[in-house]
């Protein structure tokens, strides 16, 4: 199987929006194996002032969110209040790097350690100019039902 | 990777309400200390606009972003640190604007290293549990 260049509307991919839709665009991806995909940091998203830089928090979001491509591609549901949701259940071993300020375009590359059908296990890294920002040990996510997330549940 | 340097610029948070003290950093045995903090998940912060629209649910790697709160400024030895590591992090159940948290801190020293973990826990029960490594910041590092 061969990665592919891709333009698409991520909204149709994932539920998030702004400013918590934290990729910009997929430049290669082969569903349930491997992605890369680009976050640019501007000075628009809200959390920065003048001399801040992305919250490390956000950063492993976006990365997370280009992770969460690899297994919604071919069957996605950008509506968490129906269907089948991705959950992430763990996380383990995330080495933060320099942060990345406004003009920053980090690449987020992210492949499948693990496939059990309805979780899997991404790991990977985040590049800036050459530097690694994000070194991910490993990210599970499940599939479960949205009612899990109402909050009766 | 490298550290930061005085060239590099802060990371900013994405939660505008970050955790408060409700008990000061303290010893309870011979290599291990405890926080307790609490904090309120405010249905103002931003990020709820798109986490998300008309389902604002608080994002996952926010119970990392209320342990690196917490944790960066109560180290048990008063110094000023950074989180280097996100060791570890189970999330157990979703939390809504308005919930109000506790987020529980308990501390060990790893080599060089403070090892922190948070439980946080909401009305309903345990939300997530969080574990950082932190690193002393060189002294006279500018903020």
């Amino acid at each position: 199987m061969t990665a592919v260049a891709v333009e698409r509307d991520l909204r149709d991919v994932l539920p998030h929006r702004y400013p918590m839709l934290l990729v910009d665009r997929v430049l290669e991806i082969v569903p349930r194996r491997t992605v890369r995909a680009v976050k640019a940091v501007t000075r628009a998203e809200p959390w920065l002032t003048d001399g801040d830089a992305l919250p490390a928090v956000l950063l492993i979001e976006s990365w997370c969110q280009s992770a969460g491509l690899l297994a919604t591609w071919d069957d996605p549901n950008p509506d968490v209040r129906a269907g089948q949701v991705m959950l992430f259940a763990s996380i383990t071993d995330i080495r933060l790097g320099d942060p990345v300020g406004p003009g920053s375009l980090v690449v987020h590359e992210a492949e499948v350690v693990r496939d059990f059908g309805d979780t899997l296990v991404f790991a990977g890294r985040a590049t800036c100019d050459g530097r690694t920002v994000l070194e991910v040990g490993s990210i599970t996510v499940a599939f479960r039902p949205a009612g899990v997330l109402q909050p009766s549940a | 990777m490298s550290g930061a340097t005085a060239a590099l610029p802060r990371p900013a948070s994405p939660l505008a309400s970050p955790p408060w003290l409700v008990h000061p950093t303290s010893p309870v045995g011979p290599d291990e200390w405890r926080t307790e903090l609490a904090a309120r998940v405010d249905p103002a912060e931003i990020l709820f606009a798109g986490h998300y629209p008309g389902f604002p649910i608080f994002p996952g790697v926010c119970f990392i972003e209320l342990t690196r709160l917490g944790a960066e400024s109560n180290v048990p030895d008063g110094s000023p640190a950074r989180t280097e590591v996100v060791v570890s992090t189970r999330f157990r159940s979703p939390v809504y604007p308005g919930d109000e948290l506790t987020v529980s801190l308990t501390w060990r020293r790893s080599g060089e290293r403070w090892r922190c973990g948070a439980r946080i826990a909401s009305p309903r029960g345990a939300a997530a549990h969080v574990v950082l490594d932190l690193a002393s910041e060189p002294a006279g590092a500018p903020a």
